[in-house]
């Protein structure tokens, strides 16, 4: 490969890492409100629970 | 609630590849193959990090409300089921990143180990370019070398022939054919031989081809023609690697080898298996092809790829696609051929699970289920990305108007 062929090829990499980071911190965003939403389910739950033992 | 926030979206990698380089100073294909390499390592620490970061604070949540887990309020199976799929997700990205960069790398060290673009032309008009001839072809160049760093060019060159030579010769050597893998994939396709020649297939193919009973015989004589007729390959990991790799890129009569140096930067376990249509071959590999793969090729080939689709059936599964939205996975996955080897096993799956046989009509109530089965994480990874990239009005329209071959196991595995 010439030197021109390989620049063009490291390019290539750099930019399917960069895809690849933007789509990781994506699915970042992703699992954190998964997570999030099952926090606030279980908060729910417990408050549920803690109610009905007032009761 | 602070607790499951504390993580910051990613930074740039940590392992800086050619820090001393950067894009645009890489001038060698060492340095791009480390580039390559190093990109590759933090492409995997990110992947990582974030599946284990999802698992530990589910597991402090868990920890922290166990007693509620315990009640009818909040099931886990969900969320497990969710976090799961999450990581296969991840896991895919990776393996998509890796194939991305294996690929840019490979196919330009591999024209130039090979001999340069003006050679491939010639081996296309017919004329055999083989690594002898390119050796010889070497010697003459040395006569010509003018300067010193032309001579150390060209022997550099020659030492690269060379090292491919010796790496075509092992891979020569150690490509076996393995007894027990040519014994399963043989009863594979003899179980697809006998189902595809059923009675309860045929009278799919019928549906399928709108009452046409001729055109219904004809597509059934040829998917078993084209079974019987398809021709195996075993191959082992470096060859079918190399295969792989290149096809639609250099001729199919010129055998490329992959030289040591190249093969050290692919994951030999990534494929295994493919099917080529216009030459009707299975290429399968003796290492990595299970069951699963070996099924999903010859699916592939029984109806050699999209010429015996039905129009009906490929509008079907064109028009019941739904996107991901993200395009190199839409186009892999929208494609006819996949979506239909991926509805094959799962129909069969279906039948394994006790969910549907195979000649029932497919209900409401057999949606109802599948989707339990799926939320419950219970199906392999081809049948969820089946069920999630299908529209559900679609189902019993596929399930119950195109004809299918089932499954024999379907364990999951990579195949392509």
């Amino acid at each position: 490969m010439t030197k021109d062929e390989i620049n063009k090829k490291s390019e290539e990499i750099e930019k399917i890492y960069a895809d690849y980071v933007a789509e990781m911190n994506k699915l970042k965003k992703e699992q954190d409100e998964l997570l999030d939403n099952f926090l606030q389910e279980l908060e729910k739950a417990k408050i549920e629970e803690l109610k009905a033992n007032l009761k | 609630m602070s607790e499951i926030k504390e993580q910051s979206e990613y930074e740039s990698p940590k392992i800086i590849p050619e820090k001393l380089m950067g894009v645009g100073e890489i001038e060698t294909q060492a340095g791009l193959e480390r580039l390559a390499e190093e990109r590759i390592v933090d492409a995997k620490l990110l992947a990582e990090n974030l599946k284990s970061s999802g698992k530990s604070k589910l597991k402090t949540l868990i920890k922290l409300y166990g007693n509620i887990l315990g009640s009818k309020s909040v099931d886990i199976s969900v969320i497990n089921a969710k976090v799961k799929l999450e990581n296969e997700i991840i896991r895919d990205l990776f393996e998509k990143l890796k194939s991305k960069i294996k690929m840019a790398v490979t196919i330009g060290m591999a024209t130039v180990a090979f001999s340069g673009a003006g050679d491939f032309e010639k081996a296309k008009g017919g004329e055999s370019v083989t690594i002898e001839t390119e050796i010889a072809s070497i010697e003459n160049l040395k006569q010509k070398a003018t300067t010193e760093e032309e001579r150390e060019a060209i022997e550099n060159y020659e030492q690269l022939v060379k090292n491919a030579q010796e790496s075509l010769q092992k891979i020569n050597n150690s490509t076996r054919k393995e007894p027990d893998l040519k014994l399963r994939a043989e009863k594979i396709k003899e179980d697809l031989k006998k189902h595809i020649g059923s009675k309860e297939y045929f009278n799919k193919l019928v549906i399928e081809f709108e009452g046409n009973i001729d055109w219904a015989k004809n597509v059934q004589r040829d998917r078993l023609n084209f079974l019987n007729n398809v021709e195996t390959n075993f191959s082992d990991k470096q060859s079918m690697q190399g295969k792989y790799l290149l096809i639609g890129r250099i001729p199919d009569n010129v055998d490329v080898p992959i030289p040591e140096w190249l093969l050290k930067i692919i994951d030999a376990d990534s494929v295994g298996g493919f099917y080529l249509p216009f030459q009707h071959k299975i290429f399968l590999q003796n290492q990595h092809a299970d069951d699963y793969t070996v099924q999903h090729e010859y699916l592939h080939a029984s109806t050699n790829s999209i010429m015996g689709i039905s129009e009906k059936a490929e509008e079907i599964l064109r028009n019941s696609y739904k996107s991901i939205g993200e395009k190199g996975t839409d186009d892999y996955l929208s494609s006819i051929t996949e979506r239909l080897a991926r509805k094959q096993a799962l129909d069969a799956e279906m039948e394994k699970l006790g969910i549907k046989k195979y000649d029932e009509d497919f209900t409401g109530e057999h949606y109802d289920k599948l989707l339990e089965y799926n939320k419950a994480g219970n199906l392999s990874a081809g049948a969820r990305e089946f069920i999630k990239t299908t529209k559900p009005e679609f189902f019993k329209q596929i399930f119950n108007e195109i004809a299918t071959n089932k499954n024999i196991n379907s364990d999951l595995t990579k195949y392509v």
